[in-house]
């Protein structure tokens, strides 16, 4: 049996389009243990968001499937489930109850007619089977423990009554309510002001303690990795191009996209003068045109006719727990 | 130096309509708000949600009416001029938006995108013209002029950019209003876009205003900048030293917020507690107080004068001095 708490193996998941079938998500693997975090980054396309809906069995079907793959995730019981493999009704037992999810959007995930007390104990009630007046007072507790003041009396308000910030924390209090093992956190924080986010990223952080789950966080953004990762992986046209520890990934880091993306970013501070942001050339790919080598080739720097445009790259192994999609690593590393 | 731009004492109230609690008080979106910038400059407008600077973006381009204030252009007040007197400013200062498709026809070529700036003002001077002029404008923001015939759709989100960037340079403007023009894109494609626009911006001398929430872009492209927090200017001075010292509580707050991508720069951060108060009913004085470590009882009386703190640096903030 694995030892991971979710453990995916080679995913695929692919989408019929007008102008044929689309591989969103190309043979992914990745595990996580329980009350790690792992953050995947990626830019539009990536197959970043696609992931986490095929891990929350939530891939729009059609046009989407999940082509092939397996996910194994350890339920409460102890048990191992294979969540390409799991019908519906189990699919919605398990969500909320223990894989949860939040998303950009708070308002996608409220339902503006309802208060945020009745979806709260909605979640506790369908999962839990606890009495109206305990789901109540365990809705409360969550609030509280979201940091959102007056919580008896938010309990009773709209989601159109609160802020940007507290319906974030509204959204993260129903995810949370029955304790799930697994978040999934799809650019949080993404929408929200950087003072906001700040609040949001130190919750996530201390609500994972004390909860002890793990969570898989989705974001575009290198500086929100680097202050909540416990591993990276990296997606681009949806396979993973490099994956290890946050160090290695900022210090060691192997893939030639990596290191555009992080030198791409402005820093506070840093000297405009001295020379212009370096920049990757080209367009984020789109699925329907992507080269048969190396998917990241007609944007590199180190571009070679062989190996690189000739088979796309293996993920192989660069370091301790570090791996690169990469054929040149060893020779750019020198 | 004369300033191209002059802003002062801005006000923008919004209507609210009578409700429970509100009673029908406006909306202090932009208070009192004064700046100016010099030809071939660039101001930052930086601040979060609330903070009136895309308030102040669409006042200067005069899409919106202040309510009280006046804005001079090249010495011209242009606060209250009907849009027949500001045909002629129109020409000279130029929008670039998030997404400049979001309220442009799908079904018009890139060609008629790009050229429309000079039909409305009677510019295009036959066919022929306006096509060399689109494929020169193409080429300056690096795209393919053999594309001139292309759909919006048929573009990536940063070519998109640089097709606004495009039309905004059409009219040859003295000043670009930029806002959160870099915000939408792809990490990978922001630094093409912050690049070009540095670039042209230098090359044309372009003035600018250049309105974003990302601190280290603005600091990055700005040679001025100033944080404004609920419709307030809370300190302005030039780009790198209201990074390295900043004289306000409010944009040490802001800048203690930002995530650095590199694993060892985690700071002690000073997370900012609890939530921007209304701006239907802000805080006296200093509007930042309730939120401030530093705020003591005399912040509250009075709304805090400017304290010059260095050359072009000035802080609104009673304890600037202590900071």
């Amino acid at each position: 049996m694995s030892a991971k708490l979710l453990d995916v193996r080679d995913l695929r998941v692919e989408f019929a389009t007008d102008t044929g079938v689309v591989p969103a998500v190309a043979g992914l693997s990745f595990a996580i243990d329980a009350g790690e975090t792992l953050v995947i980054v990626g830019e539009s396309g990536s197959g970043k968001s696609v992931t986490s809906l095929a891990i929350m069995g939530l891939v729009p079907r059609p046009p989407g499937r999940i082509a092939g793959g397996e996910m194994l995730f350890r339920t409460r019981d102890g048990r191992v489930r294979d969540l390409a493999q799991t019908n519906a009704a189990e699919m919605q037992r398990l969500r909320g109850a223990e894989i949860a999810m939040i998303f950009q959007e708070p308002m996608s995930a409220l339902n503006p007619v309802y208060t945020i007390g009745e979806q709260i104990t909605e979640t506790l009630l369908l999962h839990e089977r606890l009495g109206k007046r305990a789901a109540r007072a365990r809705s409360i507790e969550m609030l509280t423990l979201l940091g959102i003041p007056e919580p008896a009396r938010r309990f009773d308000a709209y989601p159109h009554q609160l802020s940007g910030g507290m319906r974030q924390r509204a959204m993260i209090a129903m995810a949370l309510s029955c304790r799930p093992s697994l978040l999934i956190a799809d650019e949080p924080t993404t929408a929200l002001d950087v003072t906001v986010q700040a609040q949001i990223l130190d919750l996530i952080r201390r609500l994972q303690k004390e909860l002890g789950m793990a969570v898989i966080f989705i974001t575009h953004n290198l500086g929100v990795a680097a202050e909540i990762a416990d591993r990276i992986l990296v997606m681009y046209a949806g396979q993973a191009v490099e994956t290890g520890p946050t160090q290695a990934i900022f210090r060691e880091t192997r893939m030639p996209y990596t290191t555009g993306l992080l030198a791409s970013v402005p820093r506070l501070g840093m000297d405009r003068d001295a020379a212009p942001l370096q920049a990757i050339p080209g367009n984020v790919p789109s699925f329907s045109d992507l080269p048969p080598g190396c998917a990241f080739a007609p944007r590199c720097a180190h571009v070679r006719p062989t190996p690189c445009e000739a088979r796309r790259p293996d993920l192989e192994p660069c370091g301790p727990e570090h791996a690169v999609r990469c054929a040149r690593w060893r020779e750019i590393a020198a | 130096m004369t300033a191209l731009l002059e802003v002062e004492g801005l006000v923008r109230h919004f209507a609210t309509p009578g409700g429970l609690f509100a009673r029908g008080r406006p909306v202090r979106a932009v208070e009192d708000v004064s700046f100016s910038v010099a030809p071939g400059e660039v101001l930052g407008l930086v601040g979060e949600s609330g903070s009136g600077k895309s308030t102040i973006g669409n006042l200067v381009l005069r899409l919106d009416e202040p309510t009280a204030g006046t804005i001079r252009f090249d010495g011209q007040d242009i606060t209250r001029a009907s849009e027949r007197g500001l045909q002629k400013f129109r020409r000279r200062v130029q929008p670039i938006f998030q997404d400049p498709f979001g309220s442009l026809d799908p079904r018009m070529t890139v060609e008629q995108i790009i050229a429309e700036p000079l039909v409305v003002h009677g510019l295009a001077r036959g066919r022929a013209a306006r096509r060399a002029r689109v494929a020169e404008l193409m080429e300056t923001v690096g795209l393919n002029a053999g594309q001139l015939t292309r759909y919006p759709h048929q573009f990536s989100g940063g070519q998109r950019q640089r097709i606004g960037i495009a039309r905004a340079l059409a009219m040859s403007p003295d000043m670009i209003v930029a806002d959160e023009a870099v915000s939408a894109l792809d990490v990978s494609i922001q630094a093409q876009i912050v690049n070009l626009l540095r670039d042209l911006q230098r090359r044309l001398g372009l003035a600018m205003i250049f309105i974003a929430h990302d601190l280290a872009v603005v600091e990055y492209v700005s040679d001025r900048v100033a944080v404004l927090y609920l419709g307030r200017v809370m300190e302005v001075a030039p780009a790198r030293q209201i990074v390295r010292t900043p004289k306000h509580p409010y944009t040490q707050a802001l800048l203690s917020a930002v995530l650095e991508p590199d694993p060892e720069r985690k700071r002690v951060r000073e997370v900012l507690q609890g939530e921007l108060p209304s701006p239907i009913d802000p805080p006296s004085g200093c509007v930042f107080r309730t939120r401030c470590r530093y705020a003591i009882s005399e912040c509250a009386t009075a709304v805090p004068a400017f304290r010059t703190m260095g050359e072009g640096h000035v802080s609104a903030c009673i304890r600037a001095a202590e900071l």
